[in-house]
């Protein structure tokens, strides 16, 4: 601790108490700050300048600096980009849409529930939070193995066939299915347990109001509930498409985007363009417009968490 | 994070500051219980059911990764005439598990992940508790920027990166190190352990360290004999939350290594899944991977999630 010489120096010199009480938090943050700046903010500046750049296989190994201006950007318009962006927006709305009304339901639930079957469902909850997103992926993909998957067979039992050709991995929209649900069974338990954390914190007087003004289950919902846990909701929305914008290792791991790439999302998608086409500038220049497009996202919420107070 | 530093009161939506935290709890309980008891028995039983079915989706997965991991190669898939897999592993078998130990560099593997996550635990703890410090205890010029800074970096899709660090590497002859993956995952964990020790920092009245002071303790050594006792089950809980985020890196790991310095995540995306795979081994080898993680993230959610959760509630 580098600090701890400064005190000392203190004690032999006396410099001003103020003078150490100044540089003493600086001298905490520096380890953080430099890092933080070398591994995330340089990086960062980096991908901007390598997006404004033809940096190709060639450019890899001659180790050439070739300014290319907008080229990479206005490339994206010809190639098959807007279709990944598409594919990624619908999914993602899925994603969230699901996660949200399903952990809803749940929240909603274990507000009711007797304590036992409270602590089950929250022990469930935990085992699907707590799963690796690549071990979730690769069970899910054996579940929905054509051959011998249980989720194969027990949709066979009800009429759907995913065996032989119609398996899972022949096909971009079933392939996108599944990982899909992978994301929503994994992202389900924190908004369910956020949501139930602020169900608990509506004062029920306003319940027994509804329901002596006549209200059912649904309108007490409506207009207790929603209105009550809005802030929670926008906020759960925000970080839950943030966070599944992200999602790789399950697009990646469960088909390598395939069949035929259709199945990439846009991370997955700049990730194919750097290291699988070596196409390093097209790649950035996709990256980039991923960290613009959550760039918004990120500032309502920095800004909502600087109002509650929690940048104090 | 207002229930773990308690300087807040969870603040109900739209009514900042009128709840407090505790009181509401008790009568909030006894109206809900007496609001099932007054649901008809059908009702009751229907969200019964309903609970055993969300704990049973919830949990299948997992399930089925050990159920498979311990069931004979001949009676993994389909088992009994009507062509339905056997729920139970029936018979018990291990030899999964050895086969996934001995087989694609799984060891190697494991070792590199277990050396890799420590590793930055314990890197990302000393520089993260440092700052966390000047945070909570420190008013000074540019600590709103810090942490606004903080906030941001949490949500940098990290994925976006990995194109300019394999560059940047490559050019400082740092690929395919393992020390170069400690680095990057130190960076990785920093703001989200930064943030969350502070809070557990200011949970501790400072006037401990004031009284120390006092009796002759210098500022830091107030801070190492005093804080660091009384925040060490943040520390742990905080530092468990690191390893598992770096226990589960897979795209880092994916570009930035080789062959023999793979963490575990990349032999399980190794499995594409078609004709021929060894699903046993597949299975077992991804138990392996996810119990210590389930048992860890089952210690610390207490105190995890009721820090996000609050921090949530405040809205």
């Amino acid at each position: 601790m580098s600090a701890g010489t400064v005190s000392k120096e203190r004690s032999s010199r006396r410099p001003s108490w103020r003078q150490v009480e100044r540089i003493t938090p600086f001298a905490l943050l520096a380890p953080s700050v430099i890092l933080m700046a070398l591994l995330l903010g340089y990086p960062l500046a980096r991908l901007l300048g390598i997006s404004f750049q033809q940096f190709t296989r060639t450019e890899f190994f001659t180790r050439e600096t070739i300014y290319s201006g907008l080229d990479n950007y206005v490339d994206l318009f010809t190639g098959d980009f807007f279709r990944v962006l598409v594919r990624t927006l619908i999914v993602v709305v899925a994603m969230v849409a699901g996660t949200v009304i399903i952990g809803t339901a749940v929240a909603v639930l274990m507000d009711k529930l007797g304590r036992p079957m409270r602590t089950l469902v929250l022990v469930g909850l935990l085992f699907a939070w707590a799963t690796p997103p690549l071990s979730a992926t690769v069970v899910w993909k054996w579940m929905f193995n054509s051959q011998s998957g249980i989720a194969t067979w027990a949709l066979d039992v009800v009429g759907v066939n995913l065996r032989g050709d119609n398996s899972v991995l022949f096909s971009a929209t079933k392939v996108l299915t599944v990982v899909t649900l992978i994301v929503i069974w994994q992202s389900i338990p924190f908004v369910a347990l956020t949501l139930y954390a602020g169900l608990t914190q509506v004062p029920r007087e306003l319940y027994e109001a509804a329901e002596m003004d006549g209200a059912g289950f649904w309108r007490s919902f409506t207009s207790v509930t929603v209105p009550m846990l809005k802030p929670i909701f926008l906020l759960l929305i925000t970080l839950s498409v943030i966070w599944d914008f992200r999602a790789f290792s399950q697009v990646w791991a469960f088909n390598r985007g395939g069949p035929d790439n259709e199945s990439l999302l846009l991370g997955s998608y700049s990730y194919f363009a750097s290291f699988v086409q070596y196409d390093f500038g097209r790649g950035s220049a996709v990256a980039v417009v991923m960290v613009l497009l959550l760039f918004g996202l990120t500032a309502y919420y920095v800004r909502q968490m600087i109002r509650s107070g929690e940048a104090t | 994070m207002t229930r773990v530093d308690g300087t807040a009161a969870p603040v109900t939506p739209g009514q900042p500051g009128t709840l407090p935290p505790g009181p509401p709890k008790t009568p909030a309980r006894v109206s809900r219980r007496r609001s099932l008891t007054r649901a008809g028995v059908p009702a009751r039983i229907a969200l019964n059911l309903t609970a055993l079915a969300v704990f049973v989706l919830s949990v299948f997965p997992v399930y089925w990764m050990i159920r498979t991991a311990f069931t004979p190669t001949a009676e993994i898939g389909i088992a009994d005439d009507a062509g339905r897999p056997s729920l139970l592993p029936w018979p018990i078998t291990w030899v999964h598990f050895s086969d996934a130990l001995n087989r694609d560099n799984f060891g190697q593997y494991l070792w590199n992940s277990v050396l890799v996550s420590v590793s930055t635990v314990l890197l990302a703890m000393g520089v993260a508790f440092l700052a966390a410090i000047a945070v909570a205890r420190f008013r000074f010029t540019g600590r709103a920027v810090y942490l606004v800074a903080l906030m941001v970096a949490q949500m940098i899709p990290l994925e976006a990166l990995v194109i300019p660090m394999y560059i940047v590497l490559r050019d400082a002859n740092a690929l395919d190190k393992l020390p170069t993956l400690i680095l990057m995952y130190l960076a990785f964990v920093l703001p989200f352990s930064i943030w969350t020790l502070r809070s557990f920092i200011q949970a501790i009245p400072a006037d401990l360290e004031e009284a120390a002071m006092i009796d002759g303790c210098t500022r830091m050594g107030a801070f190492w004999k005093v804080l660091f006792p009384l925040i060490a089950p943040g520390l742990v809980a905080t530092s468990i939350f690191a390893f598992i985020q770096a226990w589960n890196e897979y795209i880092f790991v994916l570009v930035l290594m080789g062959d023999g310095n793979y963490t575990l995540p990349y032999w399980l995306g190794s499995f594409t899944g078609r004709e021929g795979t060894d699903w046993g081994g597949v299975m077992a080898g991804s138990t392996m991977f996810t119990i210590p993680v389930v048992i860890f993230f089952v210690l610390i959610q207490k105190k995890m999630t009721s820090g996000l959760a609050a921090g949530a509630v405040k809205g």
